[in-house]
């Protein structure tokens, strides 16, 4: 039988300037998460937007692949888990889907992707997991040198299976 | 500025069928062969217009990743075609093949790969039950644990049928792991 699913569980607007979105006590009772963030950084960044659980910032890994109108680029690494990777401006307004599965069971690590998309600089693709087979409790969005400027928003929906 | 969301543990999932409804799950308690859904046209035609699967894999190949084997209706013809665009961490590359016996370059991880991993794979499947067009296909999927790519692939079956059943499968395994996830969601039209 079909089930209502995409429930929205909160919505986070800036009315300053922030340098962590934090999405806590983030229950259980679903299978998959969706975050949606648009946004804007008050400087230019130049640098990376960290995903993180559980306000950890170990065990994560990433594979990326950006497309900038002139040229696709790839990346990886072994530290972190990402929401953007790479360049982004202050008068650039971006969006990121993120889309972590599992994230409450406890066999297995947790696995999310993103998309993440700026019509000024580029799109991008990003596949991340976090090598705990803890349930995730909570969902961080932390810019590396920069912070969110006001009037960003984003927004999380539980999706059950 | 942390936001905590005990106000909203409460709530939980409303009753009432919405636009976006989880249609059947299969949450896999052992290892199983394969993955069907079935009757779709008839139980869902009516109502839904697009279709997406959510799945969390994990097989029993003892390489790092197996691919996945999808089709439509049973069809086991060469009327299937994809092309794939992908990153590996050092290079972009693209790939694609014609008249194949099933939707191919969708990869989950196996034995290799690292413990406790399953991979994620979103497949939108659109307008699935017309009979005037193609089914198409586009699928999001990656991993870091093991195959190390994130790629998006589109798919085509060449055929006009309303799609009945979908079949998923290990290409070179045996079977998908126990707590392998395969999901089917319907979009309603506006």
């Amino acid at each position: 039988m079909p089930t209502n699913t995409y429930t929205a569980l909160a919505t986070i607007t800036l009315s300053g300037t922030d340098s962590e979105v934090l999405f806590d006590s983030i229950p259980n009772s679903y299978r998959d998460l969706i975050l949606v963030a648009n946004y804007t950084c008050s400087s230019d960044t130049g640098t990376v937007i960290y995903l993180r659980f559980n306000s950890l910032s170990t065990n994560g890994s990433y594979r990326a692949m950006r497309g900038n109108g002139s040229n696709a680029a790839t990346g990886s690494g072994t530290d972190a888990m990402l929401v953007s990777w790479g360049t982004g401006l202050s008068t650039s307004r971006a969006n990121s889907i993120i889309q972590v599965f599992d994230y409450a069971q406890t066999d297995k690590h947790k696995t999310s992707m993103v998309r993440n998309d700026d019509s000024t600089l580029k799109t991008e693709m990003i596949t991340n997991r976090w090598a705990s087979t803890s349930a995730v409790t909570s969902i961080s969005l932390v810019p590396q040198t920069n912070t969110f400027a006001a009037g960003s928003t984003f927004s999380l929906w539980g999706v059950i299976a | 500025m942390p936001f905590g969301l005990g106000f909203f543990a409460a709530a939980g999932a409303g009753g009432v069928v919405g636009s976006y409804d989880l249609l059947e799950s299969q949450i896999l308690g052992s290892n199983q062969s394969s993955v069907t859904f079935s009757n779709l046209n008839t139980n869902y035609a009516s109502q839904y217009q697009q279709l997406q699967v959510r799945m969390l894999l994990r097989g029993d190949r003892s390489a790092d990743t197996d691919a996945l084997i999808c089709r439509f209706n049973g069809d086991t013809g060469n009327n299937y075609s994809v092309h794939s665009l992908g990153g590996e961490g050092s290079s972009a590359f693209s790939a694609n093949d014609f008249n194949y016996p099933f939707i191919e370059y969708i990869y989950f991880v196996c034995g290799a790969g690292a413990s406790n991993a399953f991979d994620p794979i979103v497949m939108d499947i659109l307008d699935p039950f017309a009979t005037t067009k193609y089914k198409t296909t586009k699928t999001f999927f990656g991993s870091t644990a093991g195959w190390n790519q994130i790629r998006y692939s589109s798919g085509n079956w060449r055929n006009n049928s309303a799609i009945a059943t979908m079949s998923f499968q290990p290409r070179y395994g045996t079977v998908f792991m126990a707590g392998s996830r395969i999901s089917l969601y319907g979009l309603k039209a506006a």
